[in-house]
Order: C-alpha cells, then structure tokens, then sequence
C-alpha cells in the first residue's frame, strides 16, 4: 500500500519541476534536463560570454528558436554558472521587450540595475540624457575594474520594432569601443529578428547566431521520461515508493508512447508542449492509487487539446444552430454582404417551407444572433457604422463547413430537417 | 471584522443537509443558510427572498420578478454582477480588502477525504459542473503547489468567475481579483488588485486614493513582490488569530494552513476578452500570461477568465499558451436542476418546468435569461393555485400545460427581449415601452422598436420631430432617384409608370430583386440637404391635404382653425434653420438617427435612420401621416 503523504509528495515534486521557474531551479535538482541539441548552445554561449570576462572581447548573441525551445533556461543556467565561476566579475542587466520597449524606459531599468548592482542611489528623475551618461561611465568603470556588464534582452524583436533602434545602437555602439567590457544576448522567437535591424545597427551587430531547433522525437520521448522520474539520489527520500513509481510511469510511458505522445509531438515539438501534457496527467492521478496510469495520460491528452469552435458548436440551442446554417447557405450562395435581416429573411423562408416547430420571432433570432456574436462564431465584416443597429451590419461567418458539419451532428438537439437543409445547401 | 471568520466557516455536511431539506419539502429555506453563502454580500441592494404563504401552504412568488439573492449568488450569477466586487473600482466590499478566504472548512486537511468533500460541497452549490470542479481542484493542488497560467473559458452565464472565487474562498487561498469589465484601463486594473494584496481600503480618510500608483506594467511588476510578501504574511496573521479564536483546530490544520512564503498567490483576471480592444491590449495580455516571468516571482498564480477561447486572441505569438480549461453550457437536465434550487415549492416548479423548459431551452440556453423570462410564465401557472387548486396530480398536470400552451410562445417572445426592464404581469403599457426605450439607450445598437401589443407610442415627442423622423425614414428607404418622381409636382408619378410599361417583365423582376436585396441591406445614408428637403415637403404635403385626417389632431387646444393650423406649419417651415435643427440634434443624440461623424462643424456628415417599421408606422398613425404612399416597397 502507498502512503499517501509520499505520494503528495512526489506529485509536488514534479509539478514544481514542471511548471519551475527557469531561473530559480536552473541550478538545483529539480530543473528539467536539457536536450542535446540545448546543450550545445549552452556551451557555445557560456564559451561566448567567458571570451567577454576573460578576454575582454565585446560579444552581442541572438538565441533564436520558437516558444517554449529553452531560450530562457539556457541563459539563466549559462548566467547562474559564470555568477559562481566568476563572482563579482559579472554585473547582469535583464531588460524585457514586454516592459522595457520605449527606449526611455529601458534606459531607466539599465541605470536602476547597475545602480542595484554597484551598491550606487538610483535617482528616479534622472532624465535620458542623464541616464545614457551614467550607462557610459559604467561601461567604462566597470572595463577599468575588469567587470563584465552583460545585457539580457528578451523579445528582442520587439526592441528592433522600436522606431529608430535607439537603445539597441546605443548598446552596440559601446560595444565597439575598447575601453567597454560587455557583452548584448539577444532572445527571440523570431527567427528573422536580426533581419529586422537596422544597417547601422546590424554592421555593430556580431552576427552571432544560435538556433534553437525542434527536438527529433526520440529525444523528446527521452525528455519526457527523465523529467517523470523521481530522483533516486535520496533527495526524496528513500522508500520503495520511488522505484516503483519509477516502474509504473515508465511503463505507462511505453504504453502512451505511439497514440499519445506521438500526437503531443507532432502537434508542437516544443519541451514545453510535452512538458504541459505531463502537468496535466500528473494534475489527474488518484491521490488514492498513488500511480499513473494510461488514462491519466489519455484525459490529459483531451483537455490540453481542446478544440474551442467545436467545443462551442457542440453546446448551441437549436435556434442558433439553424441561423448558423442559414448563414452557410447564404455564403454558399456567394451573397457578398450578410447581415442579420437577410439571415432572418432565409431562416423564415426554411420555416415557410418546412413547417418545423422551431419558429420564432424576430426578436428571439436577433437575440440568439447576439448570443453567437458574444461567442464571436460570427463578427462583424467591418468596423464602421458603429451606431448603425445590428440588424443591418455586415457580419461574417467565422467557422467553415466541416466545423459545422461536425458540430451539427455533435449536436444532441440538432433536429434531422437542420442537417438534410445543411446537407443539400446548393438545391432548393 | 472580528467575527468574521466564525461566519464564514462553512461546514459541508450540515450545508448539504440543509440543501436537502429544502429540495425535498416545499419549506421555506432557513435563513442561516443564506447568510452562511453569501458573507460578503450584506451590503448590496437590499432584496430578499420574496416569498410568501398563500393560505392553502402554497408559496407563490410575489410580484418581484427579479430572482431571490441566494439563487442569484449560487447559481448564476457572477459576481461581477451582483454588485459584489465595486472593490475593483475602488471600495472594497468585502470586509477584507484581501480575499484572505477562511480557513476553518474542509480545505484545512490536505488530505484526499477533504479534497472529496470540498468537491462534493463544491458541486452541491453549482450543479453539473462537477468535471470543471475536479479539474481546478487537480491543478491547483495544495497551497505550496505552483502553478502555470490557468486560462478559464466558456460562455456567459456557466459558472466561471462564481466557480473560481468560490474555490479560492472555499480552499482559504490568498488570491486579488480584478474585472477587465469594471477596470476598464490597465492603471485601475493594476491598482485594484495591490490594493488588495496590500489590504488597503479606498476610503474618505485616504482620499479614495491607492496604495501604489501604477501607470504602466512596469511599475506593477516592481510593485508586486512585495505585495504578495505581504498578502501572505497577512494571510498567515489572519490564520493565527483564526487559529487561536478557534481552539478546537485540528493540529493538522493548523500545520499545513500556516502560510509560508512559498505558498502560491493567485491573480484573477475576468473578462479579459475586453482588453483585446484596449490600446496595446494585446500586448499587455501577452505580458500578463507571462507574468510570473517577468516579476520573477515563481508563485504567482494567474488565473485568466474569458467568455472567448484561446483562438479569439493572438497571444500565442506573445507568450506560450496557458492551460485552458472549458466550461460548456448546462445541458437540460442541469438547467432544470439549476433552475429548481432554492425554489420554496419544488415539486410545483418541476411540473411547470417540465411544460416549458424544452420550449424555452430550444432557443436560449442562458441561464439567466431563462430564469428572468420564465418568472412570469410561472405566474401564470401559479393563477390556479390561488383559486384554491393544490399541486397538481398527472392529469392535473397535463390540464395546466393545456392551458399554459397559448402563452408559451408570447412569453418566449416578450421576456426574452426586455433585459434592462422588470418583467411582470403588472407592468403596464407604459411601463414596458418605456422599459425597451431604455434598453435601446443602453445598447444603442439596435433599432428601436417598441412593444408589440402596443397600439400607440410609448413616448411623445414634438410635432416637428415627427415630421423629421418621417422625412428621414422615407430619405432612408426610397433611393435619391426617387425623390424627384414622389415630390414633384404632379407627374412624376406618371413618368414612372410609363417607364414601367416599357420594360420587359423579367427586367421588372430583376429590378424588385435588386430593390429588396437593398432593402435588406438596410438603411440608407442621406444628407441633410435631402432631408430637409423632403421634411418640407412632406409638411407642406399634409399641411395641403386636410382630408388626409389631418382635422383630427388640429382638434387639439392649440389648434381650432384652419388659419391658425396653416399658419403653426408655415411657421415651422419657415423657422428651418434654427427650431427643426435643434430637434435634428435631439434626434441624433437619443439614437434614433445617426450620423456618420461626430464633428458638429462636418457638412459632409451623412445622417441615416435607426427606427424600425413598426415604430415609424405608429409615428406616422400619431400624425395621420399617410407613410405608405410615400415608400416605394412598402
């Protein structure tokens, strides 16, 4: 029998190293392992950001690769390991293209972490110019007591989006001089992010490149099964629990492997895609059995990829349903502008014509049609007239046929005359 | 404030117990159980359960329409809705700023049995949503646990918001709430929710000012560790004086509800659907997924309630996706449990539901619009009862549903359009009417129409208004080209039906297709030129037409000659500029026309008429206007 408590236990444990922080357990045991392909550009970067302490060369990087491939997680364990290899050699200044972008802003946070940094007051209504002073004087400080400043700038797309590029040719610029010490990491997930510089900055820029790409499926499969294991290390304690929940879950994971898994990968490569599906599966196991199990994994799979216009369409009364296809015949019917009018206009020529017990009023229709608008299946075609009454603004039809077909026979009320009127849109 | 958590204890089994004997037996529900739900909530609009005893122990609705509060907070209503949470705008009504929860309920033991019985407890209040109780239950965990972004989406009216404050109330979690809706900028959104992880209270004595001043994201996420230190700190004070006020704590609460610095605080952000259309909303809803990164703080909990799924935002290119979780509508069986809790006379409601439900569940399935439209219907249903019926038997039944049917599709259509209104069988003419005017004024989207019943208008409006609002429906409805043949002198009318005979059949066929196809397109756009134009002569028209009626409304006090009646519109046509203009004015800023710019100084400016044919048809009867003759298709 399990002890619970154990199992409470365990199940923390992963969800911590799940869900953790990069930059806080990067260090510690309960980091996730790295792929071999990440490991490579943490070493290429730690080689990189050495050369800056070392040598004194002036390094700028671009870590690129899509969300969720390890940008993050490689920087933090590169940084954490040059703190302990090179203490108070390092001074790292993090920016982020969510908070930092205007130009006056970023200046700030840079002045406010060399001040955090150094031990120095930080005034809070030091103007731009002021600030940039201070970054230069810095710069140059820090070379002359063989310090190292490295600049961290995640999103960096969206700083080149910045008119003008100005913090990042300032930054780049004192790169240039021998008098600095520094070092610029670019992170981001756009691959075309050094396209976006500007000529001035990019002939600053080193044109240092490192890809992060999608992992080969193995290895992913090999991710996942290290990341479910319990430490055997006695970090955990030493029970038999741990080698039998080690047991369980790899024979789990050789069950799920084909169906499961293999859908989790194709759908998004990314560590953190299956890192997800694990949260979940790990999220549903019976405090009780203490194990996992196939439909752990199988319920997880369901719940992570939901799919959100079925999901909807499955839910609809019938009356939404019927202006839904109304609106489908219509566009079948290569009507250019629709609005609710017409909509009602066709729904009433079916009512005429089949005499179903759904028939409802004006009023019903436009407020089951106000229903779909708030569950956006249909939008508005344009932004104009916003004054102008809802009956008569052009609306568009944001599912396609095989949604609706499916949601039609999901449905269970869709009546049979709905379906047979869908089925045969181009007669009658 | 002190007595405060002896309130809020809730204990699961005699909360059961007590639902159980509401549902089996038509007695009135004890009073404690009400104020054990709703805490925070003795401060709204006072309405109470209004319910009273006929004599034959029958217990009738009284006229209020509006559902009993209990209902209201258990089942339906978010509270968003309710009046509860003003404290995003800036008082806090909950007693305590922080929604510190309690701590003395099932959630103390971390163990499986009171997992279940917080789940059991849980769906008690919130009937069928057990599934999307067991999923938040698994993915929050314990208080410890960390969490990814949680993102709750589902149609309006399933639970979601009520369902994830419960469950923080209900598990004692430390958590801020904040509605996208009620904080309409990012400044209010931020500083409602540090005031209150920081406890602080918008009051006289501070100004109605926030703890933080907080601009943009930046400052927030600067602010926000030490508003969660201090929200937990807080917390675990909160708990110590839980703990001594009550003795009797089990030692194992006491360990695991002790907050330590590493439990997991939980950020609520409703409706966020509606930052999509902020300025650089995207952007700040792609900063706020990721936010626990950007603060550094790996105990944030963020939770992010939508009515729209994932798709409907793109912030996939912004962030990773969160974890969604979906709430689906009630199917019937749940809208007919839903709809039956804290009923007082259950088995009468179930007979009446199992008449109408299907009808109403066909073209609505929003549980509070059925609740609201199916009130007077039950009235109705009640009418027996007090002539001294008692619960009806099988064939009892079957002989109400006859007699209900007439009325199910009426109300169908009647209930379910009025929103802003209290719907109710003593509602006069004009109460209703004037209850769809303020509807039309609060959602000035639609047309304006009035009730159906309604033989005349709801409101008056002056003479020269409704001339206006005629010209402007018939400039909206006939194309330009026409104008010429309807106000000619004469033989414009002939023109067009020489023309008429020139052209082949199909051709005609092909052109009333074209016409009404732009018909359904709606109205169209005019200037003011045209309008006023046609507002001259239609005055001029009627003023020449006495037989057209036009005796009838000169009958009036004003009125009492021929002269003076000529002279009264003379007058109005001649003073165009300034009179018919103020009353064009009037018009455009009630809704009923629109006008293309807002800028007064615009000559450009297109006007184009939002009332519908049912109104400009009671308009035009008001005036003896004969509106027919004037438009083209009908």
């Amino acid at each position: 029998m399990v002890s619970e408590e154990e199992v409470v236990e365990a199940v923390s444990f992963l969800r911590r190293r799940l869900c953790a922080a990069v930059w806080e357990t990067g260090v510690g045991a309960a980091g996730p392992p790295l792929l071999p392909d990440v490991e490579k550009n943490c070493r290429n970067l730690e080689a990189c950001l050495i050369g800056t302490i070392e040598n004194g060369s002036n390094n700028s990087v671009l870590l690129l690769g899509p969300r969720g491939s390890g940008k993050t997680l490689v920087t933090e364990r590169v940084l954490a390991h040059l703190q302990r290899t090179f203490p108070e050699r390092v001074s790292v200044v993090r920016l982020n293209g969510l908070l930092h972008a205007d130009d006056r802003c970023a200046l700030k946070a840079i002045a406010e972490q060399l001040c955090l940094d150094h031990h120095l007051v930080f005034s809070k209504t030091a103007a731009f110019d002021d600030n940039l002073h201070f970054l230069t004087i810095m710069l140059k400080e820090s070379a002359l007591s063989h310090k190292s400043v490295v600049f961290i700038l995640e999103e960096f797309d969206l700083f080149a989006q910045r008119p003008k590029q100005r913090l990042l040719y300032n930054l780049l610029d004192s790169m240039q001089s021998t008098l600095t010490q520094a070092a610029v990491v670019g992170l981001s997930c756009r691959l075309d992010a050094d396209e976006l510089l500007e000529k001035r900055v990019r002939s600053r820029f080193s044109n240092r490149k490192l890809l992060f790409l999608p992992p080969s499926s193995e290895d992913i499969c090999q991710l996942l099964h290290d990341v479910l294991m319990l430490p055997t290390d006695g970090s955990l304690g030493d029970s038999p629990f741990i080698s039998m929940w080690n047991e369980n879950t790899k024979k789990v994971l050789e069950a799920t492997m084909q169906d499961i898994i293999g859908q989790t990968v194709a759908l998004d490569p990314s560590p953190h895609h299956i890192f997800d599906l694990a949260l979940r599966a790990v999220c549903n196991l019976d405090q009780g059995r203490g194990l996992l199990t196939v439909a752990d994994f199988k319920a997880a799979n369901t719940l992570l990829h939901s799919q959100f216009k079925r999901e909807a369409l499955q839910n609809l009364s019938v009356l939404e349903l019927y202006l839904l296809v109304c609106m489908k015949r219509l566009e079948s019917k290569e009507q250019e502008v629709c609005n609710f009018t017409i909509v009602f206009e066709e729904y009433q020529h079916l009512q005429e014509t089949h005499k179903t017990s759904d028939h409802y009023s004006r009023e019903i229709a436009l407020r089951a049609f106000e229903h779909l608008m708030e569950r956006e299946l249909i939008i508005y075609a344009d932004f104009r007239g916003r004054n102008d009454a809802i009956e008569f603004r052009p609306v568009q039809l944001l599912i396609d046929n095989l949604e609706l077909q499916e949601g039609l026979s999901l449905n269970p009320q869709c009546p049979v005359i709905l379906r047979q009127w869908f089925e045969h849109m181009t007669f009658k | 404030m002190e007595g405060l958590p002896e309130q809020r204890v809730i204990c699961p089994e005699t909360r059961s117990a007590s639902h159980r004997a509401s549902s089996a037996s038509p007695k009135k529900v004890p009073d404690g159980f009400v104020s054990e739900v709703t805490p925070g909530q003795s401060r709204g609009s006072p309405c109470s359960p209004s319910t009273r005893r006929s004599p034959h122990g029958v217990v009738q609705p009284k006229t209020s329409p509006l559902p009993g509060r209990p209902l209201r907070r258990a089942l339906l209503a978010s509270p968003s809705r309710s009046g509860r949470n003003v404290s995003d705008g800036g008082v806090a009504i909950d007693s305590d700023a922080v929604n510190l929860g309690n701590n003395g309920g099932p959630q103390s033991k971390t163990s499986r049995s009171s997992r279940t019985s917080t789940l059991d407890y849980m769906s008690q209040i919130f009937p069928g949503r057990r599934n999307e109780i067991n999923q938040l239950l698994n993915l929050l965990g314990r208080p410890c646990d960390l969490i990814p972004p949680l993102f709750v989406y589902g149609p309006a009216a399933t639970g979601k918001t009520s369902i994830v404050r419960e469950t923080m109330r209900v598990l004692g979690r430390p958590h801020a709430y904040v509605s996208c809706r009620s904080s309409h900028t990012p400044r209010l959104m931020f500083e409602s929710m540090l005031n209150q992880l920081l406890g602080h209270v918008r009051s006289a004595s501070n100004n109605y000012g926030s703890a933080r001043k907080c601009e943009r994201l930046i400052d927030f996420t600067k602010h926000l560790p030490a508003a969660c230190a201090q929200a937990l700190s807080r917390k675990s004070s909160h708990d110590a004086r839980f703990r001594s006020a009550n003795k009797n704590a089990p030692k194992a609460a006491c360990r695991t509800s002790c907050a330590n610095v590493d439990d997991t605080v939980y950020l609520i952000f409703d409706n966020v659907e509606l930052s999509r259309g902020w300025t650089g909303g995207a952007l700040l809803l792609g900063a706020l997924f990721r936010l626990s990164e950007l603060t550094r703080l790996s105990n944030l909990g963020l939770i992010f309630i939508s009515s729209v799924g994932l798709d409907g935002y793109q912030a996939s290119s912004l962030s990773r996706e969160p974890l969604s979780m979906y709430f689906r509508d009630y199917n019937d069986s749940e809208l007919n449990q839903i709809l039956l809790l804290q009923r007082p006379n259950v088995d009468l409601y179930a007979s009446f539901l199992s008449a109408v439900l299907k009808t109403f569940s066909r073209a609505c399935r929003r549980v509070t619009e059925l609740s609201r439209s199916l009130e007077p219907l039950y009235e109705k249903y009640c009418e027996p009862m007090l002539r001294g019926a008692t619960t009806p038997d099988d064939n009892g039944k079957r002989q109400r549903y006859a007699m209900l049917q007439p009325y199910i599709r009426p109300a169908l259509s009647q209930t379910l359009i009025i929103n802003s209104s209290t719907p109710g069988p003593k509602r006069s003419k004009i109460d209703q009417s004037g209850g769809n005017l303020a509807r039309t004024k609060s959602t000035p989207r639609r047309t304006l129409s009035s009730g159906k019943d309604v033989q005349d208008m709801a409101f008056e409006m002056p003479q020269c208004s409704k001339y206006l609002l005629l010209a402007a429906y018939i400039a909206s409805r006939n194309a330009a080209t026409l104008d010429a043949a309807l106000f000619d002198a004469g033989d414009g009318a002939r023109g067009s039906s020489r023309k008429r005979r020139k052209n082949s059949s199909s051709a005609m066929e092909r052109k009333e297709a074209e016409a009404h196809e732009q018909q359904m397109k709606g109205p169209g756009s005019f200037p003011l030129e045209r309008l006023l134009a046609i507002f001259r002569c239609i005055v001029v028209e009627s003023d020449s037409a006495p037989s057209n009626g036009f005796g009838s409304f000169h009958s009036g006090p004003l009125f009492n000659g021929n002269l003076e009646e000529a002279e009264g519109d003379g007058h109005m046509t001649e003073e165009l500029s300034a009179d018919v203009l103020m009353q064009l004015s009037t018009l455009v800023s009630v809704n009923l026309l629109s006008k293309s710019s807002t800028n007064p100084l615009d000559g450009n400016a297109r006007y184009r008429c939002n009332v519908d044919g049912n109104l400009i048809q009671k308009v035009a009867r008001s005036v003896q206007f004969p509106l027919s003759k004037y438009l083209l298709h009908g």
